[in-house]
């Protein structure tokens, strides 16, 4: 097993490895930057070019893609508070007061630093974790895949402060709206109004670019300022962000480690271990009062479960051929066009390959976190650029963004209708993220709830793991309430007379 | 104003909720098993919420509950006048539109030229020199970054299309970028 670890080292380094690999992480850096082309579209994309290809250099050029897209879609959120990818929006919630108070330099430092260790914990994770997770992963049926969906919103609607009511709300909304559609199981339209165009759903990324970007949009122009309100000055410390990464480097391999687990359970979104990687930075820490105005521990958490996650994907998808992503799910495509199966073969004949995944996805990171530390000066600087002048760009993006996922003009009605919705809930208290992780994880919750409800009946609830979950989604809902009602009672009890 | 407007929400939401619920009756069992199964639930908490909403409308002011905690995506900018808030939010609105109607009449390279020249001279009061210099720029990353180098299809729009033409701007841009080939 050493000799194939290194001999997967070695064909990195080979002269035209290496140089599809740079020619990927170049392809990655610029699609992860644009908001809405994700990692999932740009592989697709590149499919046709490998071809050619032996396998290690095929997948050189398209791990080589896929590691950087994830780290360079939170340069998109800090800067612009629009996410590159849609796994970078939890950077948001923090990255982007960092850059309106002046520190986008810090934000995107650590956001940078953090990735590049949850590339690593994630990449040597598919190396060690295989022997070890692989039972765990099989003992989960759809009734623990649809307690963990559910458990991901109730994170979410967690972070709504005293709007519990509507952050639950919220996320069973985007539920609902996840029905819009053909039913895949009686091709039967819900919901569409007889609209074509709404068999395939509503689009994700139209819908959350415009909850997210639309309002950004609408406040830089309310405000008629550029998206810093301060100066940058010297970049706002790119080395201090590097340098939280280590102070809280407890903070990042626990959400690293989070981001692996989410990322190895086939199916189940990198956003929500994002989402939840944020909710622990929140929850882990005692001073809570800087989360959501530019804490350095919110950026972290979602950095690191980031990019974590990509190495761990590949780990159902090398030895199950069981996609853990949309992205991996294209990746199997490759598998099949270099003739390869991914199985227990991928873990014997083919060892070297397999391992060499695990350094392509390490030195990519590397190579991205170095490029992106030495033209950051640059990138920080945009959010010196009047906002009048970056609105036409944000347009024609948050437009392309939705038209490139669906290739229809019929997203853009979509981003327009969500951008709607977006600033309405902003002025009003409603939290947006449990809204789109209902909307990302309805297919999933459906599946997963009929399969269960078909095979258990309502027994389904009784499993051990289940009723694990649902008690933390319940703790996770009603503790901080209850610890609140306490402290009052406490305090009243103290005050005499009251 | 917060509170009239959480109970116009409540109302719908639940206006919507029971419509979804109502329509789903109709459907197959295997195709209505979801809808109804998250539908009852969303109605029943937006029913709570409804009602939430009414009961701190009546209650006494002195009771009145502070406004409710933000979104931790939004926040507070500097404190601008009511009336200037909702004159740039419908202006920037109308712009949105714009751009999306004007992208789907035009496509993305030829919008791309136009929409940004005519928001930044006529809205945003920049110079032409800037305005032209920036479209330009859009042009570029739309025709040579996407189009020539991702091979990205981009449509040419509606106008096009109705008048029979390939693109606007092929006719022009091919034969310049086939020399430079």
């Amino acid at each position: 097993m050493l000799e194939a670890f290194i001999t997967g080292l070695l064909q990195v380094f080979d002269q035209t490895t290496f140089l599809l690999m740079v020619v990927g992480i170049f392809l990655g850096f610029i699609v992860g930057i644009l908001p809405g082309i994700g990692s999932p579209g740009a592989v697709a994309l590149m499919l046709p070019f490998i071809f050619e290809m032996d396998p290690v250099q095929a997948f050189a050029f398209l791990l080589g893609m896929y590691a950087v897209t994830g780290t360079t879609g939170d340069i998109t959120s800090i800067l612009f508070g629009v996410p590159g990818e849609v796994v970078s929006t939890a950077t948001i919630i923090d990255g982007h007061p960092m850059a309106k108070k002046g520190e986008a330099g810090r934000a995107l430092g650590a956001a940078l630093m953090s990735s590049l260790v949850g590339a690593i914990v994630g990449a040597f994770s598919l190396a060690l974790a295989i022997p070890i997770v692989t039972p765990l992963v099989l003992s989960f049926k759809s009734p623990e895949f649809f307690s963990l969906a559910i458990l991901g919103i109730c994170f979410l609607a967690a972070l709504s402060g005293d709007n519990k009511l509507k952050g639950v709300l919220a996320g069973g909304l985007g539920l609902v709206l996840s029905t819009v559609g053909l039913d895949y199981q009686e091709n039967i339209e819900r919901y569409t109004f007889g609209l074509v165009h709404l068999w395939e759903g509503v689009g994700l990324i139209a819908a959350a670019v415009g909850l997210f970007a639309v309002p950004e949009i609408v406040e830089l122009w309310v405000k008629g300022s550029a998206i810093a309100e301060t100066k940058v000055g010297k970049l706002g410390g790119v080395w201090q962000g590097v340098k939280d990464t280590f102070i809280h480097i407890g903070l990042t391999v626990r959400c690293s480690m989070i981001g692996t687990f989410f990322g190895l359970v086939p199916g189940v979104s990198a956003a929500l271990s994002q989402w939840v990687s944020y909710a622990h930075a929140v929850q882990s820490t005692r001073d809570r009062s800087g989360f959501g105005k530019g804490d350095v521990r919110g950026v972290l958490g979602p950095g690191a479960a980031n990019n974590s996650g990509i190495g761990a994907a590949m780990i159902p998808t090398v030895a199950f051929g069981v996609p853990g992503s949309a992205t991996t799910a294209i990746l199997l495509g490759a598998f099949i066009i270099q003739g390869l199966q991914p199985g227990p073969k991928m873990l014997t004949e083919h060892l070297a390959l397999t391992f060499s995944f695990v350094w392509l996805i390490v030195i990519s990171n590397i190579i991205t976190v170095a490029l992106c530390l030495m033209f950051l000066k640059h990138l920080a600087k945009i959010t010196q650029v009047r906002g009048s002048l970056l609105i036409p760009s944000l347009f024609m993006l948050i437009f392309l963004a939705g038209f490139a996922n669906t290739g229809s003009y019929f997203a853009m009605a979509t981003t327009l209708v969500f951008g709607v919705m977006g600033v309405i809930m902003v002025n009003h208290g409603w939290p947006r993220p449990p809204l789109v992780l209902g909307l990302v994880l309805g297919s999933l919750v459906e599946r997963n709830l009929f399969i269960s409800y078909e095979i258990y009946g309502l027994w389904f609830l009784t499993r051990p793991i289940v009723m694990v979950t649902f008690g933390v989604a319940l703790v996770v809902i009603f503790l901080p309430g209850l610890q609140d009602w306490m402290a009052k009672r406490a305090k009243l009890q103290e005050e005499p007379g009251a | 104003m917060r509170n009239r407007t959480d109970i116009g929400i409540g109302v719908l939401l639940v206006t919507l909720l029971s419509w979804a619920v109502w329509e789903a009756q109709g459907w197959p069992a295997r195709t209505r098993f979801f809808p109804l199964a998250i539908g009852y639930p969303v109605l029943a908490m937006a029913v709570m919420h409804l009602a939430y909403s009414l009961w701190l409308g009546l209650r006494p002011l002195r009771f009145e509950q502070g406004p409710a905690a933000p979104d931790p995506l939004a926040e507070a900018g500097p404190i601008l006048d009511p009336a200037v808030v909702r004159k740039r939010t419908l202006e920037i609105s109308f712009w949105a539109v714009a751009f999306a109607v004007g992208l789907y009449l035009l496509g993305f390279k030829v919008g791309g030229l136009v929409l940004p020249t005519i928001f930044l001279h006529y809205q945003a009061r920049e110079t032409w020199v800037t305005s032209l210099a920036y479209s330009l720029g859009v042009y570029v990353f739309f025709k040579i970054g996407l189009e020539e180098a991702l091979s990205f299809p981009l449509p040419a729009g509606q106008i096009a299309y109705g008048l029979g033409l390939y693109s606007f701007d092929s006719y022009l841009m091919d034969p310049i970028l086939n020399l430079l080939r």
